[in-house]
């Protein structure tokens, strides 16, 4: 049994941020993480607790470091630096927590080209996986919490990996839910007991915390999932639940739309794009409440399930 | 040779990685060095870590794609200058794919580089223009007046659908410069790419010189290595040809008012490669000094770069020949008036990452 961040001890977690770096291990990958902020400790324990800590001479994928930097114009602020490099401009230092969330998924979005990446939400429910893509402010994530908090396994809440093989598999990749404004409280009414990080307000994309993964689903990081159903949920408010099947070409239209590196890829991401549609069925669902979005999923994947079980007998 | 991810490169079995995380950091070293396609090529077929054989697996994967979007950008573009009737020609990267130098194939690219006759640039940019390459609308009256008149290249044009980048030369370095090559000399004996009435390279020597002199111009130390292992490759493809290649590089660069240049590079072969010139440069007894003095730091500032062999000593040379960088590309009275502009500029958008430099 590996060693998880929180056996480590906050103080040594603390030391290895500001000193080698902390190793830690999110599905398939390897992040070196360094900040000298007590904000992100923080914000580690809550997201990261129940992750591995990789050995001192296992691969590192990415290396992200959050460093303080001083301007004469705004004083103290933030900059993420990855192998020497600084791809993001400068952020307030009270955005620690979404800069190092945001750097880890540009690691992944900039470098990973051997699987296909969607921008995409994933759960599994007996090993068939539910993938929503969608673009910002579709109510992707709030969906996304709300079934990982009604039995559904979260892979991941916004980029989906795609193996790239003859049946190709979606891989865990274990974060945070990103939630924003009022979806948090939403969340937090709908489950009393979530756990969030703390909140940052005034962002780019308004107040943002990530909601902790569900021990249970991050001891299940190394299982990938079957895709099965696709779904592109759009929240409207108040209006009636509406559930459209889509045609497939204009569905891999769309997933090539949100995803980062297929065009890029050619070939092999779009047969395996082409391989999971063809035994996915493919849904837009627009809905009013998170209440009638579960409901919306869950009448989907059950009478789909239903309608393929005799093809298998 | 002290630099791992150089002894890779040169040699791979004796110096493969022998735990994961040393495969990762070659693999970070290659990647900030613009050496991942290479370093991918050369450990192809050996025993590697299983992450590392992805991340380099792919990397092949999209190398094969870029060699063929260089391929196909270089006939767009040939579609569209080859009507004009005048000469044109491939620079650095695109040239060694024009080519088909072996090379190349494992080479990561930036953007197209074309020279062109002062005389005919207008039309070139003409062309260029109607054919969808354009400029970013952000640049001043200040990056317009140091594009066009102190500089030795337009301001870079992109294409509105591919995105290809165009920069386009009428000179290989600032005219105004300590190096300024006579665009005619080099276009007299530039060489025709086979299947086109118009598309030329620089003749091999000057392949060289060229990468040599841009080498030594940019100042910047990310692409030193790649940059010496593209003389490399290409000294020693010609080499295998005509025993005498060398002979004929030291007698060009003398021609051209390059000896130094060439010979700082010739020392780094040896030094950092362990390679030893069949031929040298000459130079004056003064050139000699001054060149024999910077080697050091040429030296120290080269090799991988990756802040993991990032030291006191080799960022202080890095730093010192960063600024002679500038110095030979604009005299003073230019220089401190544009760094000055270069700075308000940066002051005023306080919180952009990027560093004042000098492009081109």
């Amino acid at each position: 049994m590996s060693t998880t961040l929180a056996s480590l001890g906050a103080v040594e977690a603390g030391r290895r941020l500001r000193a080698e770096g902390l190793l830690v291990r999110t599905g398939p990958f390897v992040y070196r993480l360094r900040a000298d902020l007590p904000a992100i400790d923080a914000h580690i324990q809550v997201l990261y607790g129940r992750h591995a800590v990789a050995q001192a001479d296992d691969y590192v994928d990415f290396d992200v470091a959050i460093r303080r930097v001083w301007r004469p114009k705004g004083g103290w602020q933030l900059a993420f630096e990855s192998d020497g490099e600084r791809p993001f401009a400068l952020m307030p230092v009270a955005h620690a927590n979404p800069l190092l969330e945001w750097a880890m998924n540009w690691c992944v979005a900039t470098q990973v080209k051997h699987q296909v990446l969607i921008h995409a939400a994933v759960l599994e429910r007996s090993g068939r996986a539910l993938v929503m893509p969608a673009p910002p402010g579709s109510g992707k994530s709030t969906l996304c919490a709300g079934l990982m908090l009604s039995g559904w396994r979260l892979l991941t809440d916004e980029m989906a990996l795609l193996t790239m093989d003859a049946s190709p598999q979606l891989l865990p990749l274990g974060r945070g839910v990103s939630l924003k404004n009022r979806s948090i409280e939403v969340i937090r009414a709908f489950h009393p007991g979530a756990v969030f990080t703390q909140v940052t307000h005034d962002t780019v994309k308004g107040s943002i915390a990530h909601l902790q993964p569900l021990a249970e689903h991050v001891a299940r990081l190394d299982e990938p999932a079957t895709p099965a159903w696709v779904v592109f949920p759009q929240f409207i408010a108040d209006a009636p639940t509406a559930i459209t099947p889509l045609p497939r070409p204009a569905t891999l239209l769309d997933l090539m739309g949100q995803s980062f590196n297929a065009e890029q890829l050619g070939l092999p991401a779009f047969r395996a794009l082409t391989a999971m549609l063809a035994q996915s069925t493919c849904h837009h669902v627009s809905f009013g409440s998170l209440g009638a979005a579960l409901q919306a999923i869950d009448h989907l994947t059950q009478t789909q399930a239903e309608i393929q079980e005799p093809a298998h007998a | 040779m002290r630099d791992p991810l150089l002894a890779l490169l040169r040699d791979p079995a004796p110096a493969l990685p022998t735990t994961p995380r040393a495969w990762s950091d070659r693999v970070a070293e290659a990647r900030s060095s613009g050496l991942l396609p290479a370093l991918a090529h050369r450990v192809q077929g050996l025993p590697q870590a299983p992450q590392a054989q992805s991340h380099l697996q792919a990397c092949l994967h999209l190398q094969a794609l870029r060699v063929g979007y260089m391929q196909r950008e270089i006939q767009h573009i040939a579609d569209a200058l080859e009507p004009l009737g005048v000469p044109w020609v491939l620079l650095k990267g695109a040239a060694y794919v024009a080519l088909d130098l072996p090379f190349a194939a494992h080479r990561q690219f930036g953007d197209i580089d074309l020279l062109v006759a002062r005389r005919d640039l207008r039309r070139v940019e003409g062309a260029l223009m109607a054919a969808g390459w354009v400029g970013d609308k952000q640049s001043d009256a200040h990056d317009e007046r140091f594009y066009r008149e102190w500089s030795h290249e337009v301001p870079p044009v992109t294409h509105v659908r591919r995105g290809s980048t165009v920069d386009l030369h009428h000179a290989i370095a600032p005219p105004l410069g300590r190096y300024p090559v006579d665009t005619e000399r080099l276009l007299a004996t530039a060489v025709r790419v086979p299947g086109f009435q118009h598309m030329r390279t620089l003749q091999p020597v000057d392949l060289v010189l060229h990468s040599a002199l841009h080498s030594v111009l940019s100042g910047e130390f990310d692409r030193a290595l790649r940059d010496l292992l593209d003389i490399d490759a290409l000294i020693a493809h010609h080499l295998a040809e005509d025993p005498g290649f060398e002979a004929q590089l030291s007698a060009r660069a003398a021609e051209l008012g390059l000896s130094s240049v060439l010979m700082q590079m010739q020392w780094q072969r040896q030094a950092q490669l362990a390679v030893m010139p069949s031929h040298w440069p000459s130079l004056s007894a003064w050139q000699w000094l001054t060149s024999r003095l910077l080697r050091p730091a040429f030296t120290v500032a080269g090799g991988s770069w990756h802040p993991n062999r990032a030291g006191f000593w080799r960022s202080c040379a890095q730093a010192g020949l960063y600024l002679r960088a500038h110095r030979l590309r604009l005299p003073l009275r230019l220089l401190l008036p544009h760094l000055l502009h270069k700075l308000r500029r940066r002051w005023r958008d306080h919180h952009a990452p990027t560093e004042a430099t000098l492009e081109g």
